[in-house]
């Protein structure tokens, strides 16, 4: 029992013994944590290749809510709904099929296709045309939340010129990892005839392709009916997420440390100490603020 | 040891660097790079408060420096860690 009390001072109690600062915060302790904290990453980085399907991210991401999402914020804006529309719906498909089969997360194909050769694909002829990308989100309420964030997809969102929309979700892996793809292409298709060619371009050339976040514009024909988004979904959804995994770490390794840290400058205080050394109130702020920005930390990447 | 009434205007201006760069890293929360620019500097004006506020005290040592050097490191590499998986 002593001897017990005796060890638990030595690794948490400034002490003749550790030179008056918790064992556990010396450099040789702090690096061993880190260094399995690194192993433990190392490992999760490649379990995937010997145990597919075991890590990835499991959503709950539907096209029918990211429509509704989207257009209600269109709504509070005071803009008109976009219309869902069947040839988008499969230009988004393939786009996300084309991504998969080429492991690629980006506007543009390795093989250099722009976003919109999947819109001409599918015969729909846009004057203007938009791409949001999305991955790794858990719900559809997240993915809307964080393109609006970002000024340019929340442009595509908001745009005026726009009035159909075409979405497709899709599980798949990328990367090395399972996750749900969400496509999301935007578009005004070219009206009728009675528009001459010199129109269509002064109006192409006073808005020229922007593609900041994926936006286009082109000329051609036809308007084609709506349909629902296209959700394709894997059979068994990943057991572990990735991301979930690596933030559990790091909260229980920070807040470890920060409870180590205060208990130290507690017990300085108490008995008066004076030593060489980093302020452990400084440290614990600083801290506290990391746990804080790692808190605030949700998984998802938009493109 | 800790004197706060003397110090209290370097935890001060420690609060308020760290605060402002929370408030930038939440705030860019779409976009993974700047938040890993955001995090960087926020733990090299960690280490530059600490070597100026040991400085002023009269108790700079290279090997305190070290010490915010490690911490910065350890904060930050945890962070960086975490988004490149987000």
């Amino acid at each position: 029992m002593e001897f017990s009390a005796a060890r638990l001072n030595h690794y948490f109690v400034p002490s003749l013994s550790n030179n008056h600062r918790a064992r556990f915060l010396h450099p040789p302790i702090l690096s061993l944590l880190v260094a399995l904290f690194l192993t433990s990453q190392f490992f999760l980085n490649y379990f995937g290749f010997f145990f597919p399907r075991v890590l990835g991210y499991a959503a709950n991401i539907s096209p029918d809510r990211l429509i509704e999402l989207t257009n209600r914020e269109r709504a509070t804006r005071g803009l008109a709904p976009l219309e869902n529309n069947s040839l988008l719906n499969e230009a988004a498909r393939r786009k996300a099929g084309d991504m998969f089969s080429l492991d690629y997360w980006a506007h543009f194909s390795p093989t250099g296709r722009s976003p919109w050769a999947f819109f001409k694909e599918t015969g729909y002829h846009y004057l203007f045309a938009g791409e949001n990308l999305a991955r790794d989100f858990n719900d559809s309420e997240s993915v809307v939340a964080a393109w609006m964030e970002s000024p340019s997809h929340r442009d595509n969102i908001l745009g005026q010129d726009y009035e159909e929309i075409g979405i497709a979700v899709v599980d798949g892996q990328l990367e090395g990892l399972e996750t749900t793809l969400i496509v999301q292409l935007f578009g005004s298709p070219l009206s009728d005839s009675s528009v001459s060619v010199e129109a269509k371009e002064a109006r192409q050339s006073l808005i020229g392709p922007v593609l900041a976040s994926g936006q286009a514009t082109s000329s051609a024909e036809a308007i084609h009916p709506a349909t629902a988004g296209i959700q394709e979904k894997r059979a068994l959804p990943s057991l572990f997420n990735p991301f979930s995994l690596t933030k559990t770490m790091v909260i229980f390794l920070i807040s470890l440390i920060l409870g180590i840290l205060l208990l130290d400058l507690v017990l300085v205080a108490q008995k008066r100490l004076v030593r060489l050394g980093g302020r452990s109130l400084a440290h614990l702020t600083f801290l506290l603020f990391i746990l804080l920005a790692i808190l605030s930390t949700q998984p998802g990447l938009i493109l | 040891m800790i004197n706060l009434k003397e110090d209290y205007k370097d935890y001060l201006a420690l609060l308020s660097i760290l605060t402002f760069g929370l408030l930038a890293f939440v705030w860019f929360g779409y976009d993974r790079t700047f938040q890993s620019v955001v995090i960087i500097i926020l733990a090299a004006a960690y280490v530059f408060w600490g070597a100026a506020h040991h400085l002023l005290k009269g108790d700079f040592h290279f090997r305190v420096l070290l010490e915010y050097l490690a911490v910065a490191f350890f904060g930050t590499g945890l962070v960086l860690i975490l988004l490149g998986r987000a």
